[in-house]
């Protein structure tokens, strides 16, 4: 029970802290100007104008999103131990753990607020003009795809955070940090064709499985691909959201538990 | 008289290595001292000496290379002994965009203090630490002397029987160096244990019942308030004169 309660404390420091962050601000004024030019966007596509601002929209809201993700994880701990504000926290009876799993919740609690903003807005702007939206949403069900295409955003944002959170214990800066948390990110959607390259260039041998190793710890973001695959045939929404919910938090946790375990032995 | 803290052939040392080349420094090397129940004990080094060290040490910030850090009897680590301690680091650093009110709120939780006695002991303290007409204003627009009152407040909010001061004087102005000075005899006059470093050794002079004297690492001398008091001058005697005699660099 304690237990609970600390992490709540130290989510809530961490929302409050994220909220009143400048750069978070600029991240999320920024996001609502590329939204806002989506729609300016549109208007050069006559015939497409809905399609243009949903699939601008969308690669807007996510890149944001995963922008607050990354800093903030990144920030979160590392600027914690250099300014030594951590020292007041774990002078006091709370485990490692705890405080590695609080700066988390409060950072996805952050970021996923500034997403459902962002996604508010956006749907402000889609409806903006009924009558091409009605054109546009014709033959499927936008009420059950738009919150899925979040809830996917959103999976991906959480990877990325713990990964992020993971590369800030042991980086000696933030850009480090950075470079290895986009690197990942950017290996995440390319895990197919990876994995393809790997069996098609190599005979076997060390090589070969070194680079399965690699290419199996990376993430694979193709499970989020809602987008790629709700209207092919035989498509199943609740197989496809359990295999996307069970891969998230299995990547999640994994790298939560390499935190905590490197957390447990760093001294200040 | 029962002993609060007992460091027993404690040791650090600090392992680096870089482009295959690795380098041990010694932080501190076995010391051992015990803290008395009731006694403001007083850790007196010059810079480098080891005194950080040796809170951060007791305190679970770093971990031992040899020897133990027991507290009424039990490891350090406990969750039921550090709730028994208050912490004023040598310079408290907050988070900048909170108010104090939030941050006692944070820290008063960690404490496992219930939210009732969190929000009464908040005002208290503020008010005890003369802080309470800034409770809402966000931490960045604080003077150093104002984070170490904060950082004061932080570490009485939760009632502790076991103070650990790092420098609890610096950064503060002449007026708030007495008040602090007669803060720490009123905590230990209520039956708190004060564990105390310094290199301020009229501070030590005035408030410690005991001074563990540290050069480079190691300790090197353990006087009682018996030596200095009714002295004045006579600490810093005691103190050069050891530091001479241990071959310290002066």
């Amino acid at each position: 029970m304690n237990r609970l309660r600390s992490i709540i404390a130290i989510a809530r420091t961490t929302v409050i802290e994220q909220i009143r962050n400048r750069l978070y601000l600029v991240i999320l004024f920024f996001g609502g100007l590329v939204l806002v030019a989506t729609a300016l966007l549109g208007a050069l596509a006559p015939g497409h104008r809905t399609r243009v601002i949903f699939d601008l929209g969308l690669v807007t809201l996510e890149l944001f999103g995963l922008a607050t993700a990354i800093f903030g994880a990144v920030s979160l701990v590392l600027q914690e131990t250099e300014s030594k504000t951590i020292y007041l926290i774990l002078t006091r009876p709370v485990n490692r753990s705890t405080y590695i799993l609080g700066r988390f919740v409060g950072l996805v609690v952050a970021v996923g607020c500034t997403m459902l903003a962002m996604a508010a807005f956006h749907l402000g702007v889609l409806v903006w003009d009924m009558e091409y939206f009605r054109e546009f949403t014709e033959g499927w069900s936008f009420a059950t795809v738009y919150p899925m295409l979040l809830l996917m955003s959103m999976g991906k944002m959480l990877i990325t955070a713990a990964i992020a959170l993971f590369f800030s214990l042991f980086a000696t800066s933030q850009v480090s940090a950075l470079v290895f948390t986009a690197s990942f990110w950017i290996a995440g959607h390319f895990g197919p064709e990876l994995k393809f390259l790997i069996e098609k260039g190599s005979a076997g041998g060390p090589a070969a499985t070194i680079a399965k190793t690699v290419a199996s710890v990376l993430p694979n973001f193709q499970y989020f691909n809602f987008r790629d695959t709700f209207q092919l045939p035989g498509f199943s929404g609740w197989e496809f959201m359990g295999t996307a919910a069970i891969y998230c938090m299995a990547f999640t946790g994994f790298f939560l538990v390499l935190s905590t375990l490197w957390f447990s032995r760093k001294e200040f | 008289m029962d002993s609060v803290l007992q460091v027993q052939n404690l040791t650090k040392r600090y392992t680096r290595s870089h482009l295959g080349r690795t380098t041990v420094s010694r932080g501190v090397d076995d010391l051992t001292f015990s803290v008395r129940q009731g006694e403001v004990f007083g850790l007196l080094g010059l810079n480098g000496s080891g005194k950080t060290t040796t809170l951060k040490l007791i305190l679970g910030l770093l971990f031992p290379t040899s020897g133990e850090v027991k507290l009424w009897g039990g490891p350090a680590q406990s969750g039921e002994v550090r709730k028994r301690i208050g912490y004023l680091p040598e310079v408290p650093y907050f988070y900048r965009n909170l108010t104090p009110v939030e941050v006692l709120r944070l820290y008063g939780t960690l404490s496992q203090m219930d939210a009732a006695l969190v929000t009464s002991r908040t005002a208290e303290v503020l008010k005890l630490v003369k802080m309470d007409h800034a409770a809402k204003k966000p931490m960045r627009e604080f003077s150093k002397g104002m984070l170490q009152r904060i950082g004061l407040a932080q570490a009485l909010l939760h009632d502790p029987d076991f103070l650990v001061l790092d420098e609890p004087v610096t950064g503060l102005d002449p007026l708030g160096i007495r008040q602090s000075r007669e803060l720490v005899t009123e905590l230990n006059k209520r039956g708190k244990t004060i564990l105390f470093s310094s290199h301020s050794i009229s501070e030590l002079e005035r408030l410690a019942h005991r001074v563990a004297i540290l050069s480079d690492g190691k300790l090197v001398r353990l006087i009682e308030e018996s030596d200095w008091r009714d002295h004045p001058g006579r600490l810093e005697e005691i103190f050069i004169d050891t530091l001479q005699k241990s071959g310290a660099a002066l």
